[in-house]
């Protein structure tokens, strides 16, 4: 487990590019943490650390945003995943079986499905631009 | 009669061409999930090292599931692609059924078709063949493979195990069952069995119109189907 506190946007990046390197041969990233806490900032950095080129803006509306490069990275807001019908026909388990890393924002909602292993990531925002990160199951963080 | 099998439903996907039972053509293709990208060219293969248009096509089978929500939805839109223009005859095959006539059984001996469902659970049909028939012993199911056991109790001949839920169900099985899992280059799904399992569809009267071919329905895990009743339950108390 490690705990990292970042003061700025970009740190959080890059502790998301660092993250990335356990994702290179696909994956799970299942966060928790509310509105505001920066999971945009770390998927930014997964999907930089991933070699994914396309611009990483939040799935809040579309559920899932697919970022091209050579690991395919799926990146999911699971705020409005009801029920494992919905965690099935929003293409979780596909992205999964295809060996892309797939990160769920709001896994707090698909808790019940989640099979080990994952790496969890949860975000707290402290005030102003720092933000608590603290990192379960991933190797070298 | 030509029949057009297509499964993009598990994780290979293939096309097949039956003239009367006879196998014409066939592909398979497992090399990850690329079906969107793959399965429109194979078919287009086929047909072409076939000779045929789509317009002489008399059936198209399709893999329905259960199985990967995108594979189906590919798999599903294609065949009503192919379908609409010549109003063609379609037949939704049982993904499992598709998979259990895609692989040569003794006459009398039993199969099992498993397909994973994640979290020690696999989707499962059981066939028996009886002839030139392949019987069905309970309809597509979902559970932990000891659910399937009571279908096979008295065994005496070795039963075989498809789909690529095969090793979990041997796993948990083959103390109490004579199993045979069916050796992996013959394991997944083939479209030649959606093509057979389309035509002993047809000759039923089970073929549809394309607009009403759909896929099967994400069958629910024991421990949701007790969610749901218990959530009816307090609907109506």
């Amino acid at each position: 487990m490690g705990v990292y506190v970042t003061h700025a946007k970009e740190e959080t990046e890059a502790l998301g590019e660092r993250l990335a390197q356990e994702l290179q041969g696909g994956g799970l990233v299942a966060f928790t943490g509310g509105l505001g806490a920066g999971k945009t900032a770390l998927c930014a950095g997964i999907a930089r650390g991933l070699g994914c080129t396309d611009p990483v803006s939040s799935p809040t509306f579309s559920i899932v945003n697919v970022y091209r490069g050579p690991v395919i990275f799926a990146h999911f807001d699971m705020y409005r995943i009801q029920s494992e019908e919905d965690l099935y026909a929003c293409s979780f388990y596909d992205y999964l079986d295809a060996g892309a890393a797939v990160a769920a924002e709001w896994s707090e909602n698909i808790a019940d499905y989640l099979e080990e292993p994952y790496i969890a990531v949860e975000i707290e925002h402290l005030g102003g631009d720092e933000r608590k990160i603290t990192v379960r199951g991933a190797k070298s963080l | 009669m030509i029949t057009l099998g297509i499964d993009s439903s598990g994780r290979a996907a293939g096309a097949a061409v039956l003239r009367d039972e006879q196998l014409i053509y066939e592909s398979y293709l497992d090399n990850g999930l690329t079906h969107s990208e793959t399965l429109l060219p194979m078919v287009e293969a086929a047909l072409a090292a076939c000779g045929l248009s789509a317009a002489q096509l008399d059936l198209i089978g399709v893999g329905a599931g259960p199985g990967s929500f995108t594979g189906l939805r590919i798999g599903m839109a294609l065949a009503k692609g192919l379908a609409l223009p010549g109003g063609l005859p379609c037949a939704a095959v049982s993904s499992l059924e598709g998979i259990a006539r895609g692989i040569f059984l003794p006459d009398g001996a039993a199969v099992l078709a498993a397909e994973d469902a994640r979290r020690g659970e696999v989707y499962y049909a059981a066939f028996r063949r009886q002839g030139d028939a392949l019987a069905r012993l309970c309809p597509d199911s979902v559970g932990r493979p000891a659910a399937a056991a009571p279908l096979f109790s008295g065994e005496e001949k070795n039963i075989f195990v498809v789909g690529d839920g095969a090793q979990v169900c041997y796993n948990e099985l083959k103390g109490p069952l004579p199993l045979e899992p069916v050796p992996a280059p013959w394991r997944l799904g083939r479209a030649a069995g959606i093509a057979l399992g389309a035509r002993a569809a047809f000759a039923q009267g089970n073929a549809v119109s394309a607009a009403q071919l759909r896929p099967a329905c994400h069958l629910l895990s024991q421990a949701q189907r007790e969610r749901q009743e218990k959530l009816k339950e307090a609907e109506h108390q």
